[in-house]
């Protein structure tokens, strides 16, 4: 007991000093805005990692129980696919309303980037798979972005929260469409611009791709309206867009296939010339 | 003795006074460049005598700070900077120690210690006050270009600020 008031008088001043800073820290977590996104997204990135390892140890000790059960089912699924394989074309996705003209490749997310400016999405899938620079990115529940460069193995991916992305968008019933762009630094929110200020639009409208693109089919879903004020100075809307996607949870995205982009761009270079 | 700290508690209150209603309200800008803002209440820690027992200043820093941060709407941000400004502030004055040692009971002004003394003195803890305040304020050093921009311009602003309210208070504050 004696010792550690003998500690206290000693290095008060330091203690001190450590006690007000995690106080006025609390403070600033708890009221400020900002600070509080920052801090609980470090926290999740540092403690991710500490799971990540503790996972990779257990996984480790684990591995010949799980190789057994997984060259039993294994056995099972070449049963299956080999006796399936003429009936079915597993990679197409068939739908009626897409008419055919898109298929869609799986792919997993390798490496990605949320908080900067111009952030990059990495995924494991590459032009053996059949994918292509300037092919469209979309999850289950939103778009994701478009591929710029293709390696062998892997792909980048030009994700919504760039400067420099723009989808064309529009209003899930009215034929006006704008361009989607990532002006805020917030991961949720996003920019339709050029949609003229006669449009009816009203908060909680959905946005949906508009299909004038060639890269995304028509009518997927993108996010509601939060917010819409016109520009000073100009005849067109601001809307704020609050995305249906989190991208900073997304794992699994496929890339979107689209069989008759060629066909489509050389009309359109032909009738240019 | 006590006329010291009657000026100390009278210097304390009008910095704080004219920081959150003069001094906040105080934004140079100029297009997209808005890095100047002007500091001048780490004077009162900077200010106090040279004897007061640590413990002290620091406390007085986390309440100073916090009636800072009540202007400024900014919870804690404020407070915890100025208290680490008060952390250091003892390193520092034994860091300047002159040849003939200090007058503790006094605070040290610049007509105590001199012109080049105090500018010394003032500038190392201001550009340390304003460098761990933009830091906290930015709460990551992604921003590194944003927090150097803002501490660099407010520090010059502010120090010629804190130089002329010492030469004009030569005497008296």
């Amino acid at each position: 007991m004696k010792n550690i008031l003998l500690i206290f008088v000693k290095y008060g001043t330091h203690l001190l000093f450590v006690a007000f800073q995690i106080v006025c820290f609390t403070l600033i977590i708890n009221n400020n805005k900002e600070h509080r996104e920052i801090y609980s997204n470090t926290k999740s990135i540092f403690f991710s990692n500490f799971n990540n390892k503790v996972d990779q140890l257990s996984d480790y000790l684990k591995l010949d129980a799980q190789n057994d059960s997984l060259v039993r089912e294994n056995a099972k699924l070449m049963d299956i696919i080999i006796n399936q394989r003429s009936t079915t074309d597993i990679d197409t996705l068939s739908d009626t309303l897409l008419l055919q003209q898109y298929s869609f490749i799986p792919a997993e997310i390798c490496n990605k980037t949320i908080h900067l400016r111009n952030n990059y999405f990495t995924l494991c899938v590459g032009s053996l798979d059949g994918v292509e620079s300037m092919m469209g990115v979309i999850s289950v529940e939103g778009i994701v972005g478009i591929v710029t460069k293709v390696s062998e193995h892997y792909s980048q991916v030009i994700p919504l929260l760039h400067s420099q992305s723009r989808i064309s968008a529009s209003v899930r019933g009215l034929n006006f469409f704008g361009n989607l762009v990532w002006t805020d630094s917030d991961p949720r929110v996003m920019t339709l611009e050029a949609i003229p200020k006669h449009a009816p639009v009203s908060i909680g409208d959905t946005i949906v791709t508009s299909g004038y693109s060639s890269i995304f089919p028509k009518d997927l879903p993108i996010g509601t309206i939060t917010n819409f004020e016109v520009a000073k100075g100009s005849s067109n809307y601001l809307i704020d867009v609050n995305l249906f996607n989190d991208l900073n949870s997304l794992s699994y995205v496929y890339v979107v296939k689209n069989k008759l982009k060629e066909e489509q761009i050389e009309l359109e270079r032909s009738s240019n010339e | 003795m006590n006329s010291l700290l009657t000026k100390s508690v009278i210097r304390a209150i009008l910095l704080i006074l004219l920081q959150g209603l003069v001094f906040r309200r105080i934004a140079f800008q100029m297009g997209d460049f808005a890095f100047i803002h002007l500091f001048i209440y780490p004077v009162i820690i900077l200010l106090l005598p040279i004897r007061t027992p640590k413990i002290l200043q620091i406390t007085i820093a986390f309440i100073v700070g916090l009636s800072i941060d009540v202007f400024y709407n900014s919870y804690g941000i404020h407070a915890s900077a100025l208290v680490f400004t008060a952390y250091v502030r003892d390193f520092v004055i034994k860091l300047l120690e002159p040849y003939s040692g200090y007058d503790v009971d006094e605070s040290p002004t610049m007509s105590k210690l001199g012109f080049s003394w105090f500018l010394s003195f003032a500038s190392i803890l201001f550009f340390v006050h304003l460098f761990f305040y933009f830091s906290v304020e930015a709460f990551s050093f992604v921003f590194f270009f944003e927090i150097m921009m803002n501490t660099i311009f407010s520090f010059i602003a502010s120090i010629i600020v804190v130089m002329l309210y010492q030469l004009i208070f030569r005497n008296n504050y």
